[in-house]
């Protein structure tokens, strides 16, 4: 019963790391599974399951292998805005950003969440897989009194998401926490302790982020359980997030993203702020976007039977034109992205896409593949 | 139910009678790999040989290769599949069966496992 066709994974010498809910997941009867370095839940009933939960209702998710990092100290913003493709003048205390941050190549090093927390002091929460390449990069770059500290052994990360996220997060907290605007940040008593509590996510969905210190995940993780009970809450493995972001088009660094890939061929274009000023990788980008790319990342649709995965050829009109970088099948509906040649990633372009040795028809749609009732 | 069939150490089953070896696969297999929402069945009449890939059981996950367990040609798949995939998590060895075969040489089965050889290969492959 071997992998058909999952993407090679290089054996990892070192061994896995463990959340602190690693009981709390075996308990729960969790399939666990690699990730990122990490050993983390895949699932725990189904990923079918888990994922109409978030859609319909409220899962909770451990994602602690998310790499915590803090910038702190006077000028802590200025001296990481030229690491950033995001304008971080734009950030006031209590908001958060997505933004990729480049090589001097323009290739993205890493995408993160920078929230600032206060004035001079920026969290910053990182790829899994890219925490070791992200600290060295600001500690090589940022001087003094400006200072990096990791925090990935001490912080841990539960995401609450779906409809019913912030009713589930009204029984927690004496705070408001639904008032905390949509990519914002702030501290709250969560289940009596002082806590950040972010208004982000990577489902889609409305929800909450909770960085909690280690040694109070659990405590957190059951009450957020038990006090979302009432509105079907379940918790939610690795398998349903990446369906969810996928739907959510939602690119996956190591997936969708190699270390070869800018943010213009990865349809993120939109966080390279041009108008900042200088950051590290502007030079390559700016001579890309004149050269114009030569692939770009591109939502599609089997219109054929079959379930696109990592690494199936695409054509367009008989010529291979690039390969999938990620693809499911949900309900009737098969989906994925791809890297295409920029001729081929209009939406309503007639692909195909090779699975099994068979050519299925596709075409090219517009993304979000999913978008959430407001 | 399951006592009298042939197992493969790539977790398909094996069920021969009347010249005909019908192919599915275990319910440890289906645990696995579970929520199967597409399997790719071969062509009627296909020729396939011992332990080639003969059809795919795709999860949301991943993609499973399923062998054959003898060679032969392909007489029969189960179409009920292509509206009701999830019958190889709920029923893996009635209305989950993928393929049948006619084997062209029927003492390869005589070579595949029976059911308790089955049981200690699972047990001994956890570790």
């Amino acid at each position: 019963m071997p992998e058909a066709s999952a993407p090679p994974i290089a054996a990892d010498p070192v061994p896995l790391k463990r959340t602190p809910l690693f009981a709390a997941h075996k308990a729960l009867s969790a399939r666990m599974s690699p990730f990122g370095g990490w050993e983390l839940p895949l699932y725990y009933s189904s990923i079918l399951k888990e994922h109409e939960a978030v859609r319909t209702r409220v899962g909770l998710f451990d994602v602690s292998h998310l790499g915590h990092l803090e910038v702190q100290g006077s000028g802590a913003l200025s001296q990481l805005q030229p690491l950033v493709t995001q304008d971080l003048n734009l950030l006031s205390a209590g908001r958060a950003c997505y933004s990729p941050m480049l090589t001097p190549g323009g290739h993205i090093l890493d995408e993160m969440i920078l929230y600032r927390l206060a004035v001079d002091r920026i969290r910053l929460v990182v790829n899994a897989a890219n925490g070791d390449k992200v600290l060295e990069w600001l500690t090589a770059h940022l001087k003094r009194p400006v200072q990096v500290s990791d925090l990935r052994q001490s912080v841990g990360t539960l995401a609450l998401q779906g409809p019913k996220a912030m009713e589930t997060a009204r029984r927690v907290s004496p705070d408001p926490l639904a008032a905390i605007p949509r990519y914002s940040v702030r501290q709250a008593d969560v289940a009596g302790r002082p806590t950040w509590v972010a208004r982000t996510g990577y489902t889609g969905e409305d929800g909450l982020e909770f960085f909690v210190e280690a040694p109070r995940l659990e405590a957190v993780w059951k009450t957020l359980l038990a006090q979302g009970a009432d509105f079907g809450i379940q918790p939610i493995g690795l398998g349903a997030r990446d369906t969810l972001r996928l739907e959510a088009g939602l690119p996956l660094g190591g997936s969708d993203l190699d270390p070869e890939t800018t943010p213009l061929e990865a349809g993120l274009e939109w966080t390279v702020a041009w108008e900042k000023g200088p950051f590290t990788g502007r030079e390559a980008l700016e001579k890309q976007r004149n050269e114009g790319v030569r692939r770009r990342l591109t939502g599609f649709e089997l219109s054929g039977r079959g379930i696109p995965r990592h690494g199936c050829p695409i054509f367009c009109g008989g010529n291979k034109t690039g390969e999938v970088t990620s693809g499911t099948l949900l309900g009737e509906r098969a989906i994925g992205l791809g890297f295409v040649e920029p001729s081929a990633a209009s939406p309503g372009t007639a692909l195909e896409v090779e699975i099994h040795g068979r050519r299925v028809p596709a075409k090219v749609v517009r993304l979000p593949f999913y978008r959430r009732k407001k | 139910m399951t006592d009298h069939l042939k197992y493969t150490k790539t977790h398909e089953w094996l069920r021969l009678e009347d010249q005909q070896a019908t192919v599915g696969i275990t319910d440890h297999a289906q645990k696995e790999i579970s929520d199967v929402v597409y399997v790719e069945l071969p062509k009627l009449g296909r020729q396939v040989s011992q332990g080639e890939e003969a059809a795919v059981v795709e999860s949301v996950k991943s993609a499973f290769s399923i062998y054959a367990p003898v060679g032969g040609a392909i007489v029969q798949v189960n179409e009920a599949l292509a509206k009701d995939p999830a019958a190889v998590n709920r029923s893996p060895y009635k209305e989950g069966w993928i393929f049948a075969i006619k084997p062209s040489d029927p003492s390869q089965a005589a070579g595949l496992m029976d059911h308790p050889q089955y049981e200690s290969w699972v047990k001994g492959e956890k570790h």
